[in-house]
């Protein structure tokens, strides 16, 4: 009888263990997005480890690198005083620009960039290790941070919150197979959707006649992910042609370098799919839709 | 003298009391509790994911958190394995964009197999470690592959990538060996896996 437990609980779990992959594989096989609050504890659990490093490393390198710039600050403010003279009626001349250019932003209705409040966070963690690359950031639920929030840094586009915790938010990079941007290359102005592709480059599918070169840049079409317009994405470093010259094939090296990101910037946006509506539909048609709805 | 007696009663107090907090102090996979394997494995997570990858993440790909979970599964019962394995294979998940499922999986399929095994081998020997470790990260790393080529549907690796596994699974091999030294030297294996 004991021996026939034993059989038959070493045969249940032979199966399971041959039977788990396919069931894996029948399920979406998209990364955890709403984990349960049980799942994100344990990365809460994780957060002072990563947290006290981060402090420590960041606070270290930081000594070091004050003591290289006073040595350089003394020679770099001779030469910065002789070109604050030239920069001052540069300045003057950029005003005026600035000034022409948010009239014309008015007069096409475009929306501010600067209208959408940011929240700045320090890259803590990076896991590296396999193909599907994440950053962990130090602003979480606690900073207003949501899960599809876009992620952006000094360079360009970065990706979006995936995950949050209390006091972190994991973020999915451009580059990742499961992320797609909908971009605009710069010169010619023809909108792609561009998708990650091995962890180093994203793709981009356009026909065959779209006129691109090597080193072209693209740049956020601001349609659909709750970017703005215009920020840089990457610049094209391969052209080839799919079976049968249907399509061209391009990739792309993005701008921002994942691996040695330091400081994001995450853009608040509660609900980016509402905004979309709000944006496109207008406000009071929106309000006028929930009110129905919920009348009716 | 009656200084000196006190002084001696008290480093035999802190003594006493090191002994007692020594079972505590090990870092090892296994320590027999399992709310101590539990913070242990939130220290290596830690030292997987934040600590190692900023000191030598440049040169060698870590994974840490695969061969001190197969050391685990050799030296704990079926349960406790089912439990930390668990754990580590959510705080992979959530901590990747890998897809949701992924690591239960592979490392339901390396407890599985390493408890049918493991009553067949002398754990005390390091070949059969040697080759648990190089399997274990050979499975989890060409499953990685996998399923990345299913997402994308389409194959690519490089001479870079294939450099970085062979680098990836020296070091998880290391770090195992290095794990589970204690284990083969004091060979604490449960009689009764199940």
């Amino acid at each position: 009888m004991n021996d026939r437990y034993k059989r038959s609980i070493v045969t249940a779990l032979i199966l399971s263990a041959v039977l788990s992959p396919f069931v894996f594989f029948s399920s979406p096989l998209k990364s955890w997005q709403n984990p349960p609050r049980a799942v994100v504890l344990l990365q809460d659990a994780i957060y002072p480890f990563e947290w006290a490093w981060h402090r420590s490393v960041h606070s270290l390198l930081s000594g070091v690198k004050r003591y290289g710039y006073l040595s350089n600050a003394a020679h770099e403010n001779e030469d910065l005083r002789s070109t604050l003279g030239s920069m001052q009626s540069r300045i003057m001349d950029y005003e005026e620009q600035l000034l022409e250019n948010e009239r014309l932003r008015r007069l096409l209705g475009f929306a501010n960039r600067s209208e959408k409040s940011m929240v700045a966070a320090e890259v803590i963690g990076h896991n590296s290790l396999s193909q599907f690359e994440s950053i962990r950031i130090s602003r979480g639920e606690s900073d207003g941070i949501r899960n599809g929030m876009p992620v952006v840094s000094a360079d360009g586009v970065v990706g979006k919150v995936i995950r949050t915790g209390f006091k972190f938010a994991d973020v999915q990079l451009l580059v990742d197979t499961d992320f797609h941007i909908d971009v605009l290359l710069q010169r010619t102005r023809v909108r792609g959707v561009l998708a990650g592709d091995s962890g180093r480059i994203s793709k981009l599918q356009l026909h065959k006649r779209v006129e691109i070169r090597i080193g072209d840049t693209l740049i956020t079409s601001g349609i659909v992910g709750g970017f703005p317009k215009g920020l840089p994405v990457g610049r094209v470093i391969r052209i080839s042609y799919e079976t049968e010259n249907v399509a061209q094939s391009i990739t792309v090296e993005p701008w921002v370098d994942h691996r040695r990101l330091e400081e994001v910037m995450v853009i608040l946006n509660d609900d980016l799919e509402l905004e979309k509506l709000i944006e496109t539909a207008g406000e009071p048609w929106i309000k006028e839709s929930i009110t129905g709805a919920g009348g009716g | 003298m009656n200084s000196k007696v006190k002084m001696e009663e008290s480093t035999s107090t802190l003594r006493a009391a090191v002994r007692a907090i020594r079972p505590y102090m090990m870092f090892r996979p296994y320590t027999g509790h399992l709310w101590l394997d539990f913070i242990l494995l939130l220290v290596v997570s830690a030292l997987h994911f934040t600590i190692l990858p900023s000191l030598i993440g440049k040169i060698v790909l870590v994974d840490l958190l695969t061969p001190w979970l197969l050391t685990y599964f050799v030296a704990a019962p079926f349960k406790k394995s089912l439990v930390i394995g668990a754990l580590t294979a959510l705080i992979m998940e959530t901590h990747t964009s890998a897809p949701a499922g992924m690591y239960l999986s592979l490392y339901w399929v390396a407890l599985v197999a390493l408890f049918l095994f493991r009553v067949s081998l002398s754990w005390r020997h390091t070949f059969p470690w040697f080759v648990t470790f190089t399997a274990g990260e050979l499975w989890i790393v060409f499953s990685e592959f996998f399923v990345h080529s299913v997402t994308l549907s389409a194959v690519s690796v490089t001479l870079t990538d294939l450099i970085e596994c062979v680098a990836r699974i020296a070091f998880a091999v290391g770090a195992g060996m290095m794990f589970s030294s204690r284990v083969r030297r004091e060979g604490i294996m449960e009689d009764n896996p199940l």
